[in-house]
């Protein structure tokens, strides 16, 4: 009889240890899935910021309406991620921000030809070798169409 | 763009370079220059609108520094004087002051 009863006995420990081993084991999964979901999440926003992001290079041909003209066309990068666009004319360190692409292209026309009017009333002694540089690249590719308003 | 630099930082970075306004009659946008010993050595633009969050990363490529030098000098760790070494206006900072050399030690002759 107590043969019986320590069998049944060590059956309910061994059952015992094996529902605690599976209790830990269950609870080490979890914990695993819920790593997982969470870096799944963050390559998820990761992914989908990459895809927003976009960069590619347009040619401005035209300042229209400004009282300018183009005297070849130049390249025009557009960085933006659906929020927020810049758009530069690297070469120039001439570079406008927008809501949108439009938005800062008109920026950058409107920043273009302001840099012109600026650095072409700079005499040459007082320009830096940055904004004399920009002076010289401006001058190669815009040219004023109307006379400059006193 | 990330919007890395706000109008707010773009105000902070005029106010730090000591720009002045040189926006030319008519621009929609306010233009700023740096100058240095009489010198234009910088500008950058400004859009004219009253929310601080504003978009303004182009002002790093109009000034030609780095991003991370742009977001310092509107937070306070750069100045004007490093932006002026940035752009090579004034020299750069010896990496490690090294002592000046000593004449090598002659030993008293008798």
């Amino acid at each position: 009889m107590s043969g019986v009863m320590l069998t049944m006995h060590r059956i309910v420990v061994e059952s015992q240890r094996r529902q605690l081993r599976w209790n830990s084991t269950v609870f080490a999964m979890r914990e695993n899935i819920r790593i997982l979901t969470s870096e799944v999440t963050m390559l998820k926003c990761e992914i989908q910021r990459l895809h927003q992001q976009r960069t590619y290079v347009v040619g401005l041909t035209t300042l229209t309406p400004e009282p300018f003209k183009m005297i070849q066309q130049i390249p025009v990068t557009i960085e933006g991620d659906g929020e927020d666009f810049t758009a530069t004319f690297v070469e120039a360190n001439v570079s406008a921000s927008g809501e949108t692409e439009a938005d800062a292209i008109a920026n950058f026309k409107e920043s273009l030809v302001s840099s012109y009017e600026l650095l072409e009333d700079v005499p040459a002694g007082q320009m830096g070798p940055l904004p004399a540089r920009q002076w010289g690249i401006l001058k190669s590719v815009v040219r004023r169409v109307s006379k400059k308003a006193k | 763009m990330a919007r890395i630099i706000t109008k707010e930082l773009a105000l902070k970075i005029r106010d730090k370079l000591e720009a002045q306004n040189i926006t030319p009659k008519h621009a929609a946008h306010d233009k700023y220059g740096v100058y240095h010993n009489g010198q234009l050595v910088g500008t950058f633009g400004i859009r004219r609108a009253s929310e601080k969050d504003k978009g303004h990363d182009h002002v790093q490529k109009n000034l030609n520094i780095r991003t991370a030098f742009a977001k310092q000098l509107a937070i306070c760790t750069k100045s004007r004087e490093d932006y002026l070494r940035e752009i090579g206006q004034i020299p750069a900072l010896p990496e490690s002051p090294t002592a000046p050399e000593l004449p090598e030690s002659s030993e008293p002759q008798e």
